[in-house]
């Protein structure tokens, strides 16, 4: 079963602050699902090689020209709080 | 029932002969999404739709119609970006986001002249299989209320089937087109990935989100696969493979058509479903159609695999909802408390538990164990695929492993991953594949059969699926 603490930190890690009893339901869940996928671990895949996308896909390069893009206006419509075209955010702390 | 209850191919001859104006058509649906309980949409879009149907009503007295499907109103489902309408995932989240532009998609909907009708229910995030995850409420399934419809995209297939609307288009990760398509007795097609572009989708797991199709028969489908499909400058992963004319497509012919039965897939299958699915195979066969055994020896990983890979990329897809530049935002001392409250009140729980386990899985200690692993198991899964598609063109399926189920009957998130046994294959391959009805139960619940075919074989699958179709409906007419 995996630890509380560990749950913590990647609760913080995914930057989501939980609850004592959605930690407790976390720890049930995610040591059930490792203890799925511990079924794939088994499989041999030592000549395979990954998939990234299931077709082939190569990088798609244009022009270095300068395009439009979305007025200011719209890019800032949904923002929570925005000041003189920011989005205004509460202090960023350094650790 | 008004206009409602015809198809998209009755609305267009109707339209054609100016039997009906597309305002009365949208006038219709609008009726009916008013009077229905089912709670498919999350935004109804009245005055949109009617101002979109007039402009289409100018365009045919004028003729100009900018497609043969002009003035045909159109659902879409609530992760795809909708300029200047609320597109909200099914999340607190973004109940109040509105996009500045629009998908690709609807682009391409707005340049074919169809009305837009609305927004449908959806489990949250695309992260469900039942609708239940929905921060809006449940959508009751039209056939049985008592029974989910179905989801991701169960608003979507809830309202075709409720005839609130003659089409509608859904988003499939791990068979959320094809699983509530089944459910509610519809036609839902995944098509080959990067064959619809994906700009303007919520991404849930980019290597294996598919936009498709939710039609009433598979005519429309291919109709819909029609105006969607192509290359998107905004995509870098769409497909440069030219879109033939998939109405072309619909033949009924099936002459030497090679079907592969999976025995894994048939072992233990719900003996109902099993024969629907079996008379299906039959009616194909009658119709010249070869029916070969095949073995499909990953089926049993394709579960884990697809559900590992999904969430590892969920939990990247979803960083971006951190309270800064839009949807909604708790505030906290600093910008860290900021995200972590913000995205604790915003998500749902089965959102956060898929954020976690995969954040839990891209971690230093595990990413080599579990997820580099399953990608090297997702290759080994395409090499079966490619194994029985150089023996057989399309691979007939069960869709689902039940009919619809009861509300509130899969609360253990394991018992709801199940549902999508037959489905996820498909999006970890990447390959085509359509569900359409091919009965119902005891319960007069409609059963789904699922036809997968090689990538960019859309034509053929809907050659089979339109077969399939049509000699069922001549059998049911010959029967009355």
């Amino acid at each position: 079963m995996i630890e509380i603490t560990e749950i913590k930190k990647i609760a913080d890690a995914a930057r989501i602050n939980l609850t004592a009893e959605e930690e407790r339901e976390l720890q049930g869940y995610l040591s059930q699902m490792l203890a799925n996928f511990d079924k794939l671990r088994s499989i041999d895949t030592e000549q395979v090689a990954a998939t990234i996308y299931p077709i082939a896909v190569e990088s798609v390069l244009r022009e270095d020209q300068v395009e439009t893009s979305l007025d200011i206006e719209c890019v800032l419509s949904n923002a929570p709080e925005s000041v003189k075209g920011y989005f205004r955010v509460p202090r960023i702390m350094e650790e | 029932m008004g206009l409602s209850k015809y198809s998209v191919t009755q609305l267009q001859s109707k339209l054609e002969q100016q039997q009906i104006t597309s305002r009365e058509i949208v006038e219709s649906y609008l009726q009916k999404i008013e009077q229905s309980n089912n709670n498919a949409f999350i935004t109804v879009t009245a005055d949109l739709a009617l101002q979109m149907a007039d402009e289409s009503d100018q365009r045919r007295k004028e003729g100009r119609l900018l497609s043969s499907w002009d003035g045909i109103p159109i659902a879409i489902k609530d992760n795809i970006s909708t300029d200047g309408i609320k597109t909200t995932a099914a999340s607190k989240m973004l109940a109040d986001y509105i996009p500045p532009y629009d998908a690709t998609v609807v682009s391409k909907i707005k340049a074919a002249g169809l009305p837009i009708i609305g927004k449908t229910n959806m489990d949250e995030f695309g992260m469900g299989s039942s609708n239940e995850t929905s921060a809006f409420g449940r959508t009751l399934n039209p056939v049985d209320p008592t029974r989910v419809p179905g989801g991701s995209s169960g608003g979507s297939a809830a309202a075709v089937a409720g005839s609130e609307v003659p089409w509608s288009i859904g988003s499939d990760t791990g068979g959320s087109i094809r699983q509530p398509a089944a459910f509610c007795g519809v036609v839902g097609l995944k098509p080959t990935y990067g064959r619809v572009s994906r700009y303007g989708l919520f991404a849930y797991a980019p290597s294996l989100d598919h936009i498709g199709p939710i039609t009433k028969d598979v005519q429309s489908a291919a109709a819909l696969l029609q105006i969607i499909a192509g290359s998107d400058y905004y995509d870098a992963t769409v497909a440069k493979q030219p879109v033939p004319d998939y109405t072309q497509a619909l033949q009924v012919d099936v002459t030497n058509l090679k079907l592969g039965l999976a025995k894994e897939y048939f072992a233990g299958l719900n003996s109902e479903i099993k024969s629907a699915i079996m008379q299906a195979i039959n009616v194909l066969a009658s119709a010249g159609a070869e029916v070969t055994e095949i073995s499909l020896p990953m089926a049993d990983y394709v579960n884990d695999c697809c559900l590992l890979l999904s969430c590892a990329e969920a939990s990247s897809s979803l960083a971006r909802f951190d309270g800064v530049r839009y949807g909604l935002r708790v505030t906290g001392t600093d910008s860290v408390e900021m995200f972590k409250n913000t995205r604790a009140a915003g998500f749902g729980p089965e959102v956060k538990r898929r954020i976690l386990l995969g954040t839990h899985l891209l971690s230093a200690a595990n990413y080599q164990k579990y997820y580099a692993q399953a990608q090297k198991v997702r290759t080994l899964i395409i090499q079966d695929f490619a194994k029985a598609f150089a023996k057989v063109d399309v691979i007939v399926a069960p869709t689902t492993p039940t009919t619809a189920f009861e509300f509130g009957s899969k609360i253990d998130p394991q018992e709801m991953y199940k549902s999508d046994f037959y489905t996820m294959a498909a999006n970890l391959t990447g390959i085509p594949a359509i569900s359409l009805p091919c009965g119902t139960d005891t319960q007069n619940l409609p059963i789904g059969i699922q036809l997968m075919g090689k990538h960019f074989s859309e034509e053929t699958l809907l050659r089979t699926a339109y077969t399939l179709q049509e000699l069922n409906s001549k059998q049911v007419k010959n029967n009355d």
